[in-house]
């Protein structure tokens, strides 16, 4: 039956596609708290900062947001703490939790699968879940992220592990990643 | 067949399935699964007043790197100390404490609470998914509610096009093939060039060999009307009953005047073959030929026991129409049995000792369009005259009824149409098929054809008419596949006065609804 064929298309052709616009994070799998999580936990979120350090030197530093020094952003990469001078940031991006839109992503594919019980219905339901659906978790995706220079350094800071600052009396070669 | 009954149909379990999947999930992913967002706001301690105390959790981030997180905190602002339930971490998140801890404000470097709260697309989506299971609810409790029933032709009444015809309702079938005459009644030209839209707004295929339009001059003053046997007759004396009186009471005003408001009745609850009369009282008839002219149509009465018949022929519908096709006259009176116990509309006269005897039936098929038809009544009388039209409670609508002095018989002239546009764009093909008889114009659902006609220069003294030809198949739902039941199907055909009695309650409980879903699931693209 052609609505049915419509039905299965949406779903491998044009569900996948509409995905597409959902947000990405480099973050190593559950790294990330959920939004309920996040309220027990103190670490950072995680950051991914391009900077250059000459003209022609194009560096990405991506790990545990650290904190914000008067005139650096401090992060701990899988490998050491790396301290960025603002001026050097081309641009930031946080991911401050896991917002979980995968969730929303089957809920819209269970509403796509449940569209035959609407009948011949299905040739409008079925679009309009695919496409309400797909805007909705792409919202949820971006809900939880986070870029300078759109927002300054300032305002981004309470998504650091020390939103008061580098503590002085810290020997950063003592710092510890989440699962070191 | 109660709704109850009706669970046992796979396809009602599939889509209560559906119903309770969608309805699961929703709940499941809405408490459950972490879908929220958060706020996060810092505080200096010498603002810890502005606190917030939704938070269900403070972080207390101290000068050298430790942070305590309290569940159940308050803060005292006299004391300058915030205390709570919790554990203290260090620099590197592990845990140093597990207690309640009371925290001096100056300790402290900075507050911080985080708002979580369930994220406005989760709301969205529930939104989205209350109306998907309405509908879902919607087709379970009326799979039969949906628009149906042959070519509808839409013309100009003046300000809006209207609908004004629907050709060959009654060709369900290649053999049924007929042709169709509808009155344009409303039609208000005003031009040379006339413009007839002719939609395919169902779940069917319609089979179109010609659509040509009638013209029949009008005398001075007068208009045309064409009886069921396809006899057109001018006129230009029409007289209006002065009385009318249904079960209801007086019923004048529904039938005084062609103007959309209809007399029409609820079927009955035990046997929707239960009849009703109407009895009109009509002074001054004249001397002469005099015909009853009627604006007409029938309820969704018809439609729904159709669909119903197909519903319960299922898969095998193909071996009835096969059987239709081949030509057997018992299986065509069987597929009829239905339609005629209902009827049409019986048309009664009283003879000299005031008995009411039967003079002649009018019928047409179709829920949609009202038809304007006259019925010639023979020796009806001069005078003060009385009608009675006896029909099936619930099963028609009556706009209009008249006495017509039926003034000479005219033969119509024929115009095929000098112009096609499909979906607006210009189509000679089409043109050319509807020119010829020998073969048929194909229509799928959402097709839109502009058929244009010149009429002759005096257009204004003409009446038009609409002829059809062709036949319709009604495409089967998934749903009434899965309603296929042989033995109620052959009840349908071989004892229609019991299918009618045993689908009276189930009519019921949809016949108020039945009319507004049926328009509203008008196939458009």
């Amino acid at each position: 039956m052609p609505a049915k064929r419509i039905v299965i298309a949406s779903i491998f052709v044009i569900f996948p596609i509409l995905l597409l616009g959902c947000a990405s994070t480099t973050a190593p799998r559950h790294w990330l708290p959920t939004a309920e999580e996040a309220q027990q936990e103190a670490y950072g979120a995680w950051i991914t900062v391009e900077y250059n350090t000459t003209s022609s030197d194009k560096r990405i530093a991506e790990g545990e947001f650290i904190a914000v020094n008067g005139e650096s952003v401090f992060v701990l990469t899988s490998e050491k703490l790396v301290v960025i001078p603002q001026k050097q940031i081309k641009q930031g991006r946080l991911v401050t939790y896991d917002s979980k839109y995968g969730v929303l992503g089957i809920w819209t594919l269970v509403g796509v699968l449940s569209t035959p019980s609407h009948g011949i219905g299905l040739i409008i339901s079925a679009p309009v879940w695919i496409v309400l659906g797909s805007i909705i978790t792409s919202g949820q995706s971006y809900e939880p992220i986070e870029t300078t220079p759109v927002k300054s350094w300032d305002e981004l800071r309470k998504f650091a592990r020390f939103p008061q600052g580098m503590p002085k009396a810290l020997d950063p070669k003592t710092l510890k990643g989440k699962y070191n | 067949m109660s709704f109850w009954s009706s669970l046992s149909k796979s396809w009602l379990r599939m889509k209560i399935f559906y119903l309770f999947l969608l309805l699961f999930v929703y709940i499941l992913l809405l408490d459950g699964c972490g879908v929220a967002t958060q706020k996060r706001v810092l505080v200096t301690p010498q603002n810890a007043k502005s606190l917030d105390h939704n938070s269900a959790f403070l972080k207390a981030h101290m000068l050298d790197g430790r942070v305590y997180i309290l569940s159940q905190w308050s803060v005292n602002s006299n004391l300058k100390i915030v205390s709570g339930d919790g554990k203290l971490l260090d620099a590197n998140r592990e845990v140093l404490a597990n207690g309640s801890f009371s925290i001096p404000f100056d300790s402290v470097a900075i507050f911080e609470t985080n708002l979580v709260t369930t994220s406005p697309e989760v709301m969205a989506m529930a939104l989205v998914t209350g109306a998907s299971v309405i509908l879902t609810v919607y087709c379970i409790t009326n799979p039969k509610a949906c628009f149906g029933s042959c070519p509808t032709f839409y013309v100009d009444d003046g300000p809006n096009q209207t609908l004004q015809a629907e050709g060959f309702s009654s060709s369900v079938a290649p053999s049924l093939e007929a042709k169709d005459i509808d009155a344009l009644y409303r039609a208000k030209p005003t031009g040379k060039e006339f413009n007839v839209t002719m939609k395919n707004e169902a779940l069917e295929t319609h089979v179109v060999r010609y659509v040509d339009m009638l013209v029949v001059p009008r005398l001075h003053g007068g208009r045309v009307f064409v009886t069921p046997k396809g006899e057109f007759w001018q006129t230009t004396r029409i007289i209006p009953p002065h009385h009318c009186n249904g079960p209801e009471g007086d019923c004048l005003s529904q039938i005084i005047a062609f103007d959309g408001i209809e007399r029409k009745s609820l079927a009955d609850s035990t046997f929707l073959g239960t009849k009703e009369t109407v009895e009109l009282e009509f002074d001054s008839v004249p001397d002469g030929k005099v015909g009853l002219v009627m604006a007409f149509r029938q309820s969704l009465l018809s439609t729904y026991l159709f669909y119903q018949t197909l519903a319960y022929m299922g898969s095998s519908v193909g071996d009835w129409y096969a059987k239709l096709q081949s030509g057997n006259e018992s299986i065509r009176k069987r597929m009829g049995g239905i339609g005629q116990v209902l009827g049409g509309i019986e048309i009664l006269k009283q003879d000299g000792s005031n008995n009411w005897i039967p003079v002649t039936q009018v019928s047409e098929t179709g829920p949609l369009a009202t038809d304007v038809r006259v019925v010639p009544l023979p020796n009806l009388g001069s005078g003060s005259q009385k009608i009675q039209l006896r029909f099936t409670k619930g099963h028609w609508r009556i706009d209009y009824v008249a006495l017509a002095l039926l003034d000479k018989k005219v033969t119509p002239q024929r115009l095929s149409p000098y112009m096609v546009r499909h979906d607006a764009i210009l189509d000679s093909t089409a043109k050319n098929i509807l020119i010829d008889t020998s073969q048929v114009l194909v229509t799928l659902p959402g097709d839109v054809y502009t058929l244009t006609y010149l009429l002759p220069d005096d257009y204004i003294n003409y009446e038009l008419f609409l002829e059809s030809r062709g036949y319709y198949m009604e495409w089967i739902r998934d749903e009434w596949l899965a309603e296929e039941n042989p033995a109620l199907a052959r009840m349908m055909f071989l004892n229609p006065q019991k299918a009618l009695k045993k689908f009276a309650p189930e009519f019921k409980k949809v016949e108020a609804e039945i009319e507004q879903q049926f328009w509203g699931s008008r196939y458009a693209r």
